[in-house]
């Protein structure tokens, strides 16, 4: 619903009635909601197209104005967490006008400098559409819920008459995780006496503030068993993961309970927090053939 | 002066460990998870298995020779385990200069002349005979040792045979002690 802003002042009042310029509607602007957010890279966009119509004496329909959109909290785009308003994701808002192309950023809380194009009345078409953009990565930083603004859209004819309306932006952050930071490991060469072992340290990112997750390891054996293998044989590994607490067994296709992922970056700001540690037994290499064994460990985390 | 003349020998244990995999052609990969409501990653392990052997359960052997006993033997017997589907070849050199036909003990002025036969089973009589220094690869088919395991042999599974014989010239050395070290080299074939 529109608010009609009248200027108070009546010298405005007879400059309205002289050139009869002013934005007399908008029509068909809705809520713009990014829903639960997918993963990806790159920016987020949404559009949300309406129309504005704008009257010049007594039939034109291109009569110019000017937008603007200003939070109704603060003084930027953030999307304010619902739980937290301290914590946001910064937006970008963009106006089209879609009748004469032209693309406007916006800086909020101040009106365009380049005028639009108005329709001289909102039937049946739209001539405004307001772009929103979020960078994945902004996203992913803030830890899972709600986060959503309302804004007001101003529109403003060159009576300096203004007509308003309201709307939401929303968008749900999941909990999000990422593995990254994996090695190989080589074991390198039995020696005829001594258990071989190796380990890989790697970054468990997580958006939630808890920090914990669990890991899934599974090897490429029957069952997911931990493995190497030359043709058919095969040696057994064992294997176990420390998330800065110790190392423990991990038994393949067993989610443990973890802790200490990080939420600084997607890859832990270069650094790591978790390791998995691989061995194989004296007593299993001596049983085994010359040749280059090898195998894959998969490691699947997910949120608690 | 003819009196009782007996040597002994030391055997002395020569344990090779060699591989027939040179080097390493691991082709190892790791990828990255991706951010997501769970996330994934792999990484790869890899292990070199060599061509492992060992020889141990060697002793020392000594041959006591009583005038006009005849010739003196001895065997001794010991294991050989090498990696699975793994086969072994034998070498032997000894510390003294090679005798006549083959080995000779030191004494302190003279030496006794003998002989090594080496079979690659302690039961049977597969005896082949050892030139100071050749390898012996059983007609290049090589030797089978045991395996799995800690790695070493439940029982014996090869034996030497040394002979000093009365023709040769034990009937003519100096009574008093000789000897001589043996070093049994293994490799993987």
């Amino acid at each position: 619903m529109a608010n009609l802003w009248k200027s108070a002042a009546a010298g405005l009042l007879l400059s309205f009635w002289i050139n009869s310029w002013a934005v007399v509607d908008i029509s068909g602007l809705s809520d713009i909601d990014f829903g639960a957010w997918s993963p990806g890279s790159g920016v987020l966009v949404a559009n949300e197209d309406f129309c504005v119509a704008e009257r010049r004496g007594s039939s034109a329909n291109d009569g110019p104005y000017q937008v603007m959109v200003a939070p109704l909290v603060g003084r930027t785009f953030n999307l304010l967490s619902v739980t937290d308003p301290t914590v946001s994701i910064p937006a970008v808002i963009t106006f089209q006008d879609l009748l004469s192309n032209l693309s406007e950023p916006l800086v909020p809380l101040v009106f365009s400098p380049r005028e639009m194009t108005g329709f001289a009345n909102c039937i049946g078409a739209n001539n405004a559409r307001l772009v929103v953009t979020l960078a994945s990565t902004d996203v992913a930083a803030v830890p899972p819920g709600e986060y959503e603004s309302l804004f007001r859209f101003s529109g403003r004819g060159t009576a300096n008459r203004i007509l308003s309306d309201d709307f939401w932006v929303r968008i749900q952050s999941r909990p999000l995780i990422r593995i990254s930071g994996l090695d190989p490991i080589d074991l390198g060469r039995f020696d005829g006496t001594n258990d071989l072992r190796g380990r890989d340290d790697f970054c468990v990112f997580s958006n939630s503030p808890s920090g914990t997750y669990t890991l899934t390891v599974t090897g490429q054996g029957s069952g997911g068993d931990f493995l190497v293998a030359s043709g058919a044989a095969q040696i057994p590994l064992d294997v176990e993961i420390d998330d800065g607490t110790g190392f423990v067994p991990v038994t393949p296709n067993a989610p443990l309970p973890q802790d200490n992922a990080s939420s600084d970056g997607i890859d832990c700001g270069g650094s790591s927090n978790a390791a998995v540690r691989v061995s194989a037994r004296s007593a299993d290499l001596v049983d085994a053939a010359a040749g280059v064994y090898s195998g894959e460990l998969t490691l699947m985390v997910s949120p608690i | 002066m003819k009196g009782c003349t007996h040597w002994k020998r030391g055997l002395a244990i020569g344990v090779v460990a060699a591989s027939a995999v040179t080097g390493s052609a691991l082709v190892n990969a790791a990828t990255q998870g991706t951010v997501g409501t769970s996330s994934t990653g792999t990484l790869d392990v890899s292990i070199l298995v060599p061509d492992l052997v060992l020889v141990n359960n060697l002793d020392d052997v000594a041959l006591t020779y009583a005038p006009a006993g005849g010739d003196v033997v001895a065997s001794e017997s010991f294991c050989i385990w090498a990696t699975p589907g793994t086969l072994y070849t034998l070498s032997i050199s000894s510390v003294t200069p090679t005798g006549t036909p083959t080995f000779q003990a030191q004494g302190a002025g003279s030496s006794v002349q003998y002989t090594v036969d080496f079979d690659d089973q302690v039961a049977g009589a597969t005896w082949e005979a050892v030139t100071e220094g050749a390898t012996l690869d059983n007609g290049a088919a090589g030797y089978t040792g045991a395996n799995g395991a800690t790695p070493g042999c439940v029982t014996d599974n090869a034996r030497l045979r040394i002979t000093a014989a009365e023709a040769g010239n034990l009937d003519a050395a100096d009574a008093g002690v000789y000897l001589d070290t043996l070093t049994l080299l293994v490799q993987p074939l």
